[in-house]
Order: C-alpha cells, then sequence, then structure tokens
C-alpha cells in the first residue's frame, strides 16, 4: 500500500460506518463531525484518543449553497451513527460523511443497572427477561409462552419501539392492572375485551387489525398502532413523560389518555401497584 | 607439514531445532540437534522486506520430524562459523521461527529416509504477520515507523542508513502529521509509512532487515544490541541517497571471468570473482514511461479549501535534484544511464507529455491543526510522493544478477543497501590483445545491493545478489 493508490482517486474507496463522538467543531471546522469509525479506529482511547480521530466533512444536500458561510450546517449529534466514503481508499485517513443512520438505542448495561435500582428490580427487571418458548426455544412466542413473564415481555416490547424505560414502564403497569396477568383473553360482561379492555369501535378496530386479535403479541401490536394512529394525542403526551408517578408521570398519563380510565380510578390506580 | 587439503568455506557449527510444546518434566523445551542433517541453507535479504526468510533442507534419516509433530511454529537457531579449524568461533548466529515444509522427498530406495525442506521466518516477521495495529501516531514518519518496530514487534532500528548523525537525527523531507493506523498488521503498517517518506530530492526510503555480521577485522565494532544478536538480524532504515553516496564495500572490483576457473587464480582474486551473471529484461523506458516514473502530472483536489494544485513531473528534473545534490555523478566521468534527455516523439521532446495524470484529494483540517499522512502544508512537496515511487520504478530499470563467493561478503560485512564494484567484460571480439581488458562501461561500475540470497551448499557458501545502478560511467572518445 502506497501514498498514491491508484492514479484517479475515484478508483479507490472505501466505505465506512461510524460513530459520532464529538459534532462541535472548533472554530474553522465548520460542518465537519470528529467520528469513530468501526473495524478501523480501536474503541481504545488508549489506542486512539478522541483528540487523534479525525474530524470528517460532511456532504450536504445540494438544495444548500454549499460555499463558504452559506448554508446549513449537520445536526447530527454525538452517537449518531453515519455512513461514509474514504477518499483515499486503504490508506483510510480522509473520510467524509454522507448521511446518518436512524437507530433504536437501548439502554446500555450500567444505564439497565442504574435504572433497576431506581424503580423495583424485583418486579420489572426487564433487562433480565429471558425470551423462550415452552421448549426451551429462544424467540419463539406463543399465547401459553409469554404468560409467565408478561409485563417484562411489554416492558421489553415497548423499549424496543424506541420508548423510554419510565414510559414502557407506565404502559406495562396499567396493562398489568387490566388482569393482562392473569390471562383474561374472553370477553368481558361489559363487553370489554384484551389487554386494554377495548369495547366499541376500538374492539371493532382490533378485530380487523388482525385475524389473529385473540393473541397476546398481536394486541401488543394494536396497541403500538393505535398510539401511532387513532390515539396519537396520547402518545404524544406518553412521550413527554420523563417520571413514573405523579400527575405527568407515565402511569396516569397512558391511564387517562390512552385506557380512557376515569378520575377515580386514577386516584386508586398508585396505590395498587407493586413498583413501590 | 602444510595441510593441502581443501577447506570447506564454512561449518554450520550448531542448529538445533525446538518447539514450545515439546519439553521436558523441567518444562524446557527440548533441544533437538539436526546439525549434522543440514544440507542446505539458504538465507533472503531484501530492501522490500523488512525481516529475514529462508530455507533449509534437512535428511532424516532417524525419522526425528515424524516423532516431533512438526507444526510448523517450531524455532531454529543456527551457529556458522568460517571454514580455516574445527575450532573457530561461530562468525554468524541466526534464529528463525520455521513455517512450514516446502518439499518432502524420499532420498534412498529403501524409502527409508528423506530430505525435507522448510521455509524460514525472522520471529518478528511472523510477529509482524499475526497482529493488527488500529492506533493513532502523532510525530515525524520516521519517528513513528521506529515506534511501532520498537512497541509492537520488540525490534530496534538501525538509522545509519538515513545520513542520521545521531539517535534522534530525522533527514525526511516530511514534517510531523498525525494518523492513524487503519488495522493493519505491524509489518504491513511499517511499509505503508515508510512508503510516504522521502528525501529532499524525492528519494525513496527502506525498511529492511541484513544479517547480524561480527566485525572480524578486529577494529571490536560489534553489535551491541541485545535483540539483534539473539536474533541474527539487525532492522534499519535507510534512504537511497545514503545509500547511493557510499563508496563500494570491496576496494578489488568483482570480475567476471568465464575462461578461467577460480582454481587458476590467485586466492584474493579468486574471492572477487562472479561465479555467474545474468541480465533479465532491462532498458524499457517505454515501461518505464508507462508506469508514470518518466513523466506525469499530479493534480490534488484539498476538501477542506476547494483549493486545487496541479504540478508537473519529470525524473530528468529529479536526476537533476540528485546531481545537484551529489548523489549521483560525483564524478564528472559518470552520466544517469536511465533515459536519454533528448527522445522527442512527434516532434515533442518526451517531457511534454503526460504517461499518468494522478489526481488524489486530501482534506485538511481532519486531524485539526496538525497535517495528515497525505497533506502538505508546502504544496511542491506534493511532487515528492510521485518522485519516491518514480525513483523507485527508474532503479530497476537496469537491473544485474551476479552469484559471487559469499565468505568474502560475510568478512566484508557487506548487506542489501551496500554498493558493490563490478567489471564486465565488454562485448568486441576484435579487441585484439586487449581482450579480455576492455570493459563494458555500460554494465560495470557500481551497483546498489537490493536482494541478497546467502546459499549454504555443500560446504560452499554463495551469494545471489540483484543489483541495480543509476548511472554509467561515459565513454571518453
Amino acid at each position: 500500500m502506497r501514498p498514491i493508490l491508484s492514479e484517479y482517486y475515484g478508483d479507490s474507496t472505501r466505505w465506512f460506518i461510524a460513530t459520532v463522538v464529538n459534532s462541535t467543531p472548533p472554530a474553522g471546522y465548520e460542518g465537519r463531525v470528529k467520528i469513530r469509525i468501526h473495524g478501523l479506529h480501536s474503541e481504545s482511547t488508549l489506542d486512539i484518543p478522541e483528540d487523534h480521530l479525525p474530524w470528517a466533512q460532511c456532504v450536504l444536500p445540494t438544495t444548500e449553497g454549499g460555499v463558504s458561510g452559506i448554508g446549513k450546517m449537520p445536526r447530527v449529534l454525538p452517537s449518531a451513527l453515519v455512513f461514509g466514503m474514504f477518499m483515499d481508499g486503504t490508506n483510510s485517513q480522509t473520510p467524509i460523511v454522507l448521511g446518518s443512520l436512524p437507530k433504536t438505542e437501548s439502554p446500555s448495561e450500567i444505564q439497565k443497572l442504574t435504572m433497576a435500582q431506581k424503580f423495583n428490580n424485583n418486579t420489572l427487571s426487564a433487562s433480565n427477561l429471558s425470551i423462550v418458548d415452552s421448549k426451551g426455544v429462544p424467540g419463539k412466542f406463543g399465547l401459553q409462552d409469554v404468560d409467565s413473564n408478561r409485563v417484562e415481555y411489554t416492558l421489553q416490547y415497548f423499549l424496543n419501539l424506541g420508548y423510554t424505560y419510565v414510559q414502557s414502564l407506565g404502559i406495562a403497569e396499567n396493562l398489568s392492572q387490566k388482569g393482562m396477568i392473569s390471562g383474561t383473553r374472553g370477553e368481558s360482561l361489559f363487553s370489554s375485551f384484551g389487554i386494554a379492555e377495548w369495547n366499541g369501535e376500538r374492539l371493532k378496530n382490533l378485530k380487523a387489525f388482525s385475524n389473529r386479535y385473540e393473541l397476546f403479541t398481536t394486541q401488543l401490536d394494536f396497541i403500538a398502532f393505535e398510539l401511532n394512529g387513532t390515539q396519537r394525542s396520547a402518545n404524544i403526551r406518553l412521550l413527554q413523560t420523563e417520571k413514573f408517578k405523579g400527575e405527568k408521570g407515565s402511569l396516569k398519563v397512558f391511564a387517562k389518555y390512552y385506557l380512557k380510565m376515569d378520575i377515580a380510578n386514577l386516584t386508586k390506580l398508585e396505590s395498587q401497584g407493586d413498583y413501590e | 607439514m602444510t595441510d593441502n587439503s581443501i577447506k570447506p568455506q564454512f561449518v554450520i557449527k550448531k542448529a538445533i531445532i525446538t518447539a514450545d510444546g515439546f519439553s521436558g518434566s523441567n518444562g524446557i523445551p527440548i533441544e533437538n540437534d539436526v546439525t549434522a542433517m543440514v544440507a542446505e541453507l539458504s538465507i533472503f535479504e531484501s530492501l522490500d522486506v523488512p525481516y529475514l526468510t529462508g530455507n533449509a533442507v534437512i535428511m532424516d534419516t532417524t525419522g526425528l520430524f515424524s516423532d516431533f509433530r512438526f507444526q510448523g511454529t517450531e524455532r531454529i537457531e543456527f551457529e556458522i562459523g568460517t571454514g580455516d579449524n574445527e575450532n573457530t568461533t561461530a562468525i554468524l548466529k541466526k534464529r528463525f521461527i520455521m513455517t512450514g515444509i516446502q518439499k518432502k522427498s524420499k532420498t534412498n530406495e529403501n524409502a527409508n529416509s528423506s530430505s525435507i525442506a522448510f521455509n524460514m521466518i525472522d520471529e518478528h516477521g511472523f510477529l509482524g504477520r499475526v497482529n493488527k495495529i488500529s492506533k493513532s501516531y502523532n510525530g515525524s514518519l520516521e519517528t513513528m515507523v521506529k515506534r511501532i518496530l520498537q512497541n509492537e514487534l520488540g525490534r530496534k532500528v538501525d538509522i545509519s542508513y538515513t545520513g542520521a548523525l545521531t539517535e534522534f537525527d530525522e533527514r525526511s523531507a516530511q514534517q510531523d502529521i498525525k494518523c492513524i493506523v487503519p488495522n493493519l498488521t505491524p509489518i504491513d503498517a511499517v511499509r505503508w509509512l515508510t512508503s510516504r517518506i522521502t528525501t529532499q530530492t524525492g528519494s525513496p526510503y527502506f525498511v529492511y532487515s541484513t544479517l547480524v555480521m561480527p566485525d572480524l577485522s578486529g577494529n571490536g565494532d560489534n553489535n551491541t544490541n541485545t535483540e539483534d544478536n539473539e536474533q541474527g538480524c539487525v532492522v534499519r532504515l535507510g534512504n537511497l541517497d545514503t545509500m547511493l553516496q557510499q563508496l563500494p564495500f570491496n576496494k578489488i572490483p568483482y570480475r567476471f571471468t568465464p575462461q578461467t576457473t577460480t582454481m587458476e587464480l590467485d586466492p584474493t582474486t579468486a574471492s572477487y570473482t562472479i561465479k555467474a551473471i545474468n541480465i533479465s529484461a532491462s532498458s524499457s523506458t517505454l515501461e518505464l514511461m508507462e508506469k508514470g516514473a518518466v513523466m506525469s502530472q499530479y493534480t490534488n483536489t484539498d476538501l477542506g479549501t476547494g483549493e486545487v494544485f496541479t504540478t508537473k513531473y519529470t525524473l530528468n528534473k529529479q536526476l537533476q535534484n540528485l546531481r545537484d545534490a551529489s548523489v549521483i555523478e560525483k564524478d564528472d566521468t559518470f552520466a544517469q544511464d536511465i533515459l536519454d534527455p533528448n527522445f522527442t516523439l512527434n516532434n515533442l521532446n518526451y517531457q511534454e507529455y503526460n504517461a499518468k495524470k494522478y489526481h488524489t484529494i486530501t482534506s485538511m483540517g481532519t486531524y485539526g491543526n496538525t497535517k495528515g499522512y497525505h497533506d502538505e502544508t508546502d504544496e511542491n512537496k506534493f511532487n515528492l510522493k510521485v518522485a519516491s515511487r518514480s525513483l523507485f520504478f527508474a532503479l530497476k530499470k537496469n537491473p544485474i544478477s551476479v552469484v559471487v563467493e559469499g565468505m568474502t561478503l560475510l568478512i566484508a560485512r557487506a548487506k542489501v543497501g551496500d554498493i558493490i564494484d563490478l567489471d564486465i567484460i565488454g562485448d568486441n571480439v576484435n579487441a585484439g590483445e586487449k581482450v579480455g581488458q576492455v570493459l563494458d562501461s555500460r554494465y560495470s561500475g557500481n551497483y546498489l545491493i537490493y536482494d541478497m540470497k546467502h546459499q549454504f551448499t555443500s560446504e560452499s557458501h554463495n551469494c545471489v545478489l540483484q543489483l541495480y545502478k543509476i548511472e554509467s560511467e561515459e565513454v571518453i572518445e
């Protein structure tokens, strides 16, 4: 490998995925982000201190000015995953960033531990969730398989969708008090049905949602479907919650705006849970 | 009474094989003495390779290698002495890792003995190919090369062939840079960094390895580096300018005299006889031009500023620079022998053309205020990238391969990177009385030793040398 790999630079390109470690460049380096490239840059700061990582230029859309001082700046944030190309091929010293990759972040092991200590790690330990079917095969869920750990499953399900731990906990705890754990799946005396006790138009929508609407996992999918559709206002309020308890906590917000519970039930709600 | 028997040129005093997994009850590896079984030994040095490699042929008549469960990770240690008497001190000690069996053949009708040819490599060469570096470095390229060899491979570097006068003296044209080795093996990393280093005249640097050869002249300047002595090789960093500026190691030129045998010559002349000579494909200026080594255009776009810089490179100009720096043509009787500066094509001098149009991309600022691997603050230095590559090709335009007596080279401590002086008889059957005296001015003269293969075979020690040169003696009419 030599400094000049080919006669024309475009004949020797190499692409990469990188994590942004700094997106606020010093004066004179505007439009650049500091990146740590997966597979080429050691994760250890002993091997490559952050100070030694490259400030990669970012490609912007052609709707921007493209000249000094005109147009927008890249808006990627630290920890963003970006895709790019090396302008010098395998020499791999001149990276440019072409775009960012949206991703669903899950808590790190340290974050999980912190949250488990903050809330009640005896009742809702999603990080320790063991997802196996009745034969011990991981990843295959049937109705019977999830019965035993539905709260944990629900929590993990909404964490995977991008809800925070507090928000996911609010959903899971509400559903558990609706009889999810006891496994009531048939239609009740009041014609309500399912883990969220849907009735009327919403029950009709559930049945139209899937032929397998009786399944617990299908009903979770339906909740997510509703939160992004007919119950979007509940979703917006839920996404704004930053704590679990209280008037603006995820527990009451989900109960009030998604489950449409009345004020009296809301007052009793916090005292019924075993999350304290 | 004098001993008139023919003495061997060398003696293998010791050849011991050990394996980490073949230990005694005390945990110390068992030594398998194969001294009497070594039939051939070859050791290779090259300016392109930062470690030594070799081959050994061992005659196995005792089933040693079947019992041994050879895995290709065994170590073999040689001690070689001159053939003057049986008690000679070892002049060469070398340790290799045996990397595999090249060939095994039965050697007798009963099929109960075999000759086994092994490939061998220096320990740091082995280590340097089975590990990856993903680290950042800051400083001069020379320092980076030294740090990788020291920290990753445990080898100190001899920099005497860079022209350095002190341990910290650096002569490269490139300033300090910051770069990240992109997940390369240590060997690839030092080659990659070295390929970026040039002298002020644009001459390339080499990182290479040579045998440790004690000074037999009695001056007492033996290599005191423990690692070198243990492994039997010196890792060196050198540049072409320094190498070409040296005087030849041999005061008596090597001479190709096929009409006489070495037995008829006096011992001194016999020691400086070329036993065989081979001139392979050479002199192709077209090939050199196609590689962009003669005339090319270099353009760089700096993404940080959007500036485009273009420069023209010609080998003729670079040879002029070497001449000005007294690297070549130090004596008026010598002239460059690479190209004809007056060559015209379609009524244009060849320099008007561009056989290659290089275009590269840099982005000043990628590594903050420090230059990156490709960057140059002085744009004229971009040309050095092309110059280094071109001179590398130009050097190899006129190759010659010779076989000479190895012990003379060992005693003279000659190695790759040194200069050797050859006398080649000219082709002229009408030279009359001067036949055998008129030298070929084209092929005689000083050459750079680029590759060297030591061959220890049946008590003889020959060296096959791959030689290159840039200048020749001018014919004076």
